[in-house]
């Protein structure tokens, strides 16, 4: 069920999570990093996505501390020295850069969360037809035959267990060579098969001229506004970035972390780029929150409430 | 127009030669022409678009992974502009009424939503002349009909061009305006159905007659003279061969009433004669043996009471919170049955093999196989059996894994292959012969662990007449061999004719079984096509061979 | 729209490259140079996709190909990297070339992680995966390929390659601590993930290698497929 920020053009989306791995990969700084973080999550949680966070944040969360940790033991620079480990400085500003590194990190790993709820493969893939339509074909081609060959494993699993090839029983030596042999036969049968899919393409046309992409995504009017709001909210932040704010310096020593009024029209510009879905997703629970107490008589909430959704599916 | 003939014959062939992108390689001689012009002068647009094609299987014709993908994927290839996209999209979905499953995920389809999806794909270029390859074989009954209700509709009410192959001619001769018989590449009929009945009825021991209509077969069954017969008297459907069976019994009836009582012949008297005459049919059977159908001229045991294999209130699903595919289902095998269950799209069939070969594990109930009894399962498709490059290594693999020592493997596998008429593909990859010939390898490989339950899963799928005749013909020498045979099948023709018992699987459970006679004339809809017709007359008779065994008696009688 | 995407996508391209590039420079931050670097390697193999003629069957043959490996990855999930990709990757690549091996390895990775999640790892997996099935496609006419023992040993190299590739993007988050005690460090701690990958790579590799070029060989035979 898509609704709020998963429902707009994947243009949109594209853009927005681009611009938040671009301003996780330039703005070496903290307090961004942080509301980047934050922002994602809180969206995460909006979108009803919490669970999956949680059981990705182990693993992330281990990858990054280790960065924080190897960070200074592994470099010296700096003039702070906190204490020796083995005979090696450890200095206060590498450890503030491996903590600002797991930061990143961080950042890239709850945006990947994010983008993988919101831009799934096939919207990716239908921005990415225009300017690679025959890697976009081939592409969508073997996500539809995943699913299908898995099944078709299952299959052959089970039938070939009666020729005694079972991938579930034996040592484990046999049970990988046995579980070869069932990809084996998937592969023979699936490249005969491809043969008569190739055949069917050929039948309806494919090749005779260039390919026209049909999109089921319309730019609508909020699309647009969309696009242009992350526009100039994400220029504003990279005209700063390239005038060099927004970047906390640590080596030699850190620098005191002072806001003017340059910061703070950046940081606000950059609170609205990563804050925008947000506020849509949070218009829309609270919409619908309100809706179903109001408008609807409860004998018909039922119905009228699926009708309605089905008239926002894309 | 249809097409039709024997596997082999070179239907598929010819439709590709009428779709040219498709064309076979190999050495062509004469002119195919479209709209007066040879089909290798059209532009590509044009050939691709105005002559649309459908194939058998409806996996493999499906390039995208949703359903409006797949649908926008031959739009695409013209290269049209969204807008047009759209609006033929929406006609399309329209039509087909695919709106519901427009975002579905191809694999969530079932077969015959696939294959509609498929012809809906080639309809949006708006072909003039579609070609269809025995679109139906694949799909079970239901999904086949309503398929074939939709190019019936195509037909009439867009006038697009429809050329078909198909083994499943109850259906669809009725509807065509032309036959086609092609054999051994060679053009050997070309008329109207009903043409094509007389022509049949004339040569009384053709081959062509298995594609008939049974409603026509039973007509050149009963009636010596049909080769001369009126065309419009001909019947194809259940419903004109009912009402030319009461015409013949209006006349039977008249003269039965003329000689008794030389009374008007009114209703009365006939039913009075009909139910005479099913008594008779019955006495005429009974003391021989419980009553199967055509059971008289098969030489097979009558099965005994030895239990093979009993299922006790077996319960199946497949996942944790999934439903409950069977139910607390009984049912027992005996010694030289041929047990055929019959039941919907996703009643559980196949789980119900898979579970009675000990492929599945039941969480509830047991499954019981007789002291030193073994079965063998046969799935619907051949090729999940296959992992080596010849058929010799494949049979050579299965003999050791069933434990023969060598020489007596050998000698096993040349019976078989003598039996299964494999002799000469012996060096050939097992995906390179034919669909019956690998059916017959996988048969052959299951037959090699001796098994005394032979478990079939759908096993006449896109068969021709001939082809089924054969199965059954090798099924029957393989039960004189006292090997018991369970097969699931929407068959209803096939079961009626060979099976000598039948059960209904439903909602997880057996609901109905019993000899095919009993377990066919208690039902309305689920029968055969010959049932339906004489079942005013004769309700026990499932069969062809049914009436025309009891047919004489009820003639002499009137 | 339609006629300025091109130069509008070029003109993007460059704009992230320039930022990359100033952000490696100025600040030697290297995560977004590190991308582009990788987009530019991939990107001429995609283009040559794109321009080379292809016919349907050849396309359909590297989606069941890519689509194989993927399906592979998924019921060795719970073995770390115990993943047949490889394999299939290299014998893709020994019968069909170094073009539809990179294809192969990269749309393979991509489409998988559909399945394992998406995340900065994707570029580098395709990239990683890409590259066996390149170099398995130059490799393949060399003496020592085509025997089987030439075979397992680029497996088993690919294997640490694998690992090391994929221990780049994590590396470069620590620009200033980079020294070789720090990539001892990081491919020491690998280095039992990458022996196992290099294990299994051989293992497969001598299960598969008979069957399946046979397979495809004959396939390639059968229907005079992506003949180089």
């Amino acid at each position: 069920m898509s609704s709020g920020f998963r429902s707009m053009h994947p243009s949109v989306a594209m853009v927005y999570y681009a611009g938040l791995l671009l301003f996780a990969a330039l703005l070496f700084h903290p307090l961004f990093l942080a509301t980047e973080i934050a922002g994602l999550t809180f969206l995460l949680v909006l979108q009803g996505q919490g669970r999956g966070l949680l059981r990705g944040l182990p693993f992330y969360l281990l990858m990054a501390v280790s960065v924080a940790v190897l960070n200074p033991l592994f470099s010296h620079r700096g003039a702070h020295i906190l204490f020796y480990f083995m005979d090696q400085p450890i200095t206060l500003e590498a450890v503030l850069y491996g903590l600002m590194m797991m930061l990143v990190l961080l950042t890239v790993f709850i945006l990947f969360i994010s983008y993988n709820y919101t831009v799934t493969t096939d919207k990716f893939m239908y921005l990415f037809a225009a300017a690679a339509p025959r890697t976009t074909l081939l592409t969508l081609m073997t996500m539809r035959f995943v699913p299908l060959f898995q099944r078709r494993l299952r299959q052959i699993t089970l039938i070939q267990r009666i020729r005694g090839v079972d991938a579930g029983k034996g040592s484990l030596r046999s049970r990988m060579r046995d579980g070869m042999t069932l990809l084996k036969v998937l592969l023979t049968w699936s490249l005969e098969e491809a043969l008569q899919t190739a055949d069917s393409m050929k039948a309806r046309g494919y090749g005779i001229r260039k390919r026209s992409v049909y999109g089921i995504y319309k730019l609508d009017l909020q699309d647009k506004a969309m696009l242009l709001l992350f526009t100039v909210s994400g220029w504003i932040p990279l005209f700063f970035w390239m005038k060099g704010y927004g970047v906390l310096d640590i080596y030699p020593r850190m620098k005191p972390m002072h806001l003017g009024w340059a910061d703070a029209a950046m940081y606000a510009s950059f609170c609205v780029f990563v804050l925008t879905p947000l506020a849509l997703e949070g218009k829309e629970k609270w919409l619908w929150r309100s809706s179903r107490h109001s408008s609807y008589p409860s004998a018909t909430l039922k119905k009228t409430g699926t009708r309605f959704m089905s008239s926002h599916l894309r | 127009m249809v097409l039709l003939g024997p596997s082999g014959g070179g239907k598929t062939t010819l439709l590709r030669h009428l779709k040219r992108e498709l064309a076979p390689v190999g050495k062509v001689s004469g002119m195919i022409a479209y709209k007066g012009r040879p089909l290798s002068d059209l532009p590509a647009e044009l050939a691709a678009g105005e002559i649309g094609m459908v194939f058998q299987n409806p996996d493999a014709q499906i390039v995208m992974d949703t359903v409006w993908h797949e649908l926008a994927f031959s739009m695409e290839n013209m290269g049209y502009p969204p807008a047009v996209m759209r609006s033929r999209l929406a006609e399309i979905a329209g039509l087909f009424g695919l709106e519901p499953l427009l975002y579905r995920p191809i694999h969530e389809l079932s077969g015959g939503q696939k294959q509609l999806l498929n012809l809906a794909s080639v309809l949006l270029l708006q072909p003039k002349l579609l070609l269809l390859d025995e679109p139906t074989s694949q799909l079970d009954p239901v999904a086949a009909r309503e398929f074939i209700q939709t190019l019936h509709r195509l037909n009439e009410e867009l006038s697009v061009t429809v050329i078909i192959s198909e083994h499943r001619l109850e259906e669809v001769l009725p509807l065509a305006d032309r036959v086609l018989l092609l054999e051994e590449g060679e053009l050997r009929f070309q008329g109207t159905p009903r043409d094509f009945v007389r022509q049949a009825g004339k040569e009384p021991d053709s081959t062509h007659r298995a594609y008939l209509p049974t409603a026509s077969r039973l007509f050149l069954a009963l009636q010596p003279d049909a080769g001369s017969a009126p065309m419009e008297s001909i019947p194809l459907t259940v419903r004109e061969g009912k009402r030319w069976l009461h015409s013949l019994d209006g006349i039977a009836a008249g003269k039965d009433t003329n000689a008794a009582s030389g009374g008007d012949g009114s209703a009365v008297h006939t039913s009075r004669t009909l139910a005479g005459t099913a008594e008779g049919f019955r006495a005429h059977e009974d003391p021989a043996s419980p009553l199967s159908p055509a059971g008289a001229s098969r030489t097979v045991p009558a099965p005994s009471n030895e239990l093979l294999l009993g299922c006790r209130e077996v319960t199946f699903r497949y996942t944790k919170d999934g439903v409950e595919v069977l139910k607390k289902l009984s049912l027992s095998l005996y010694r030289g049955e041929l047990l055929a269950i019959m039941g919907g799209n996703g009643a559980g069939k196949s789980t119900l093999l898979h579970v009675m070969n000990g492929l599945l594990k039941p969480q509830r109930g047991r499954v019981t196989l007789g002291k030193g009894i073994t079965s063998g399962f046969l799935a619907q498709n051949p090729l999940l059996y296959f992992s080596y490059d010849t058929v010799q290594e494949e049979l050579k693999q299965m003999a050791e894994y069933a434990g023969l020592p060598g020489e007596r493997a050998e000698r096993e596998i040349s019976r078989l292959l003598e039996i299964f008429q494999l002799e000469n593909l012996l060096l050939s990859h097992p995906h390179d012969i034919s669909g019956g010939q690998q059916q017959k390898l996988a048969l052959a490989m299951v037959m090699l662990l001796s098994p005394d339950i032979l478990l079939l899963d759908e096993p006449t799928k896109g068969l021709d007449p001939g082809a089924k005749e054969r199965l059954a013909a090798l099924l029957g020498d393989l039960r004189s061999r006292g090997v018991s045979i369970v097969l699931v099948t929407h068959d209803v023709e096939f079961a009626a004719r060979y099976a000598s018992r039948c059960a209904m699987l439903f909602d997880g459970g057996i609901t109905s079984e019993g000899a095919p006679a009993e377990f066919f004339s208690s039902n309305y809809f689920y029968t055969t096509v010959v049932n339906r017709m004489v079942r005013d007359l004769l309700p026990q008779a499932l069969t062809i061979e049914d009436v025309m065994k009891t047919w004489p008696v009820f003639a002499s009688r009137s | 729209m339609a006629r300025f995407r091109f130069p509008l996508l070029i003109a993007l391209g460059l704009f992230v490259a320039g930022l990359a590039l100033t952000s490696a420079l100025k600040d030697r931050h290297y995560m977004l140079l590190s991308l582009v670097l990788l987009a530019v390697t991939l990107l001429p193999l995609f283009l040559r996709l794109e321009r080379r003629p292809l016919e349907s069957r050849e396309l359909v043959l590297l989606a069941v190909l890519s689509a194989v490996a993927a399906v592979s990855r998924i019921p060795f999930a719970a073995l770390p990297s115990v993943k047949p990709v490889s394999a299939i990757v290299i014998l893709s690549a020994y019968v069909f070339g170094a073009e539809a091996g990179f294809i192969i390895g990269a749309v393979a990775a991509l489409v998988s992680n559909i399945y394992f999640g998406q995340g900065p790892w994707t570029p580098w997996q395709m990239f990683a995966w890409g590259m066996v099935g390149l170099t398995a496609g130059w490799l393949r006419n060399t003496w020592w390929m085509k025997k089987k023992g030439g075979m397992l040993a680029f497996g088993f190299v690919w294997g640490f390659l694998f690992g090391w590739i994929m221990n780049i993007w994590y590396l470069i988050s620590l620009p200033d601590a980079f020294s070789w005690g720090l990539v001892a460090t990081a491919y020491a701690s690998s280095f039992y993930l990458d022996l196992a990958h290099a294990l299994s790579n051989v293992f497969f590799l001598a299960v598969l290698a008979g069957g399946w070029t046979k397979v495809l060989k004959r396939f390639r035979k059968k229907y005079g497929l992506l003949q180089e």
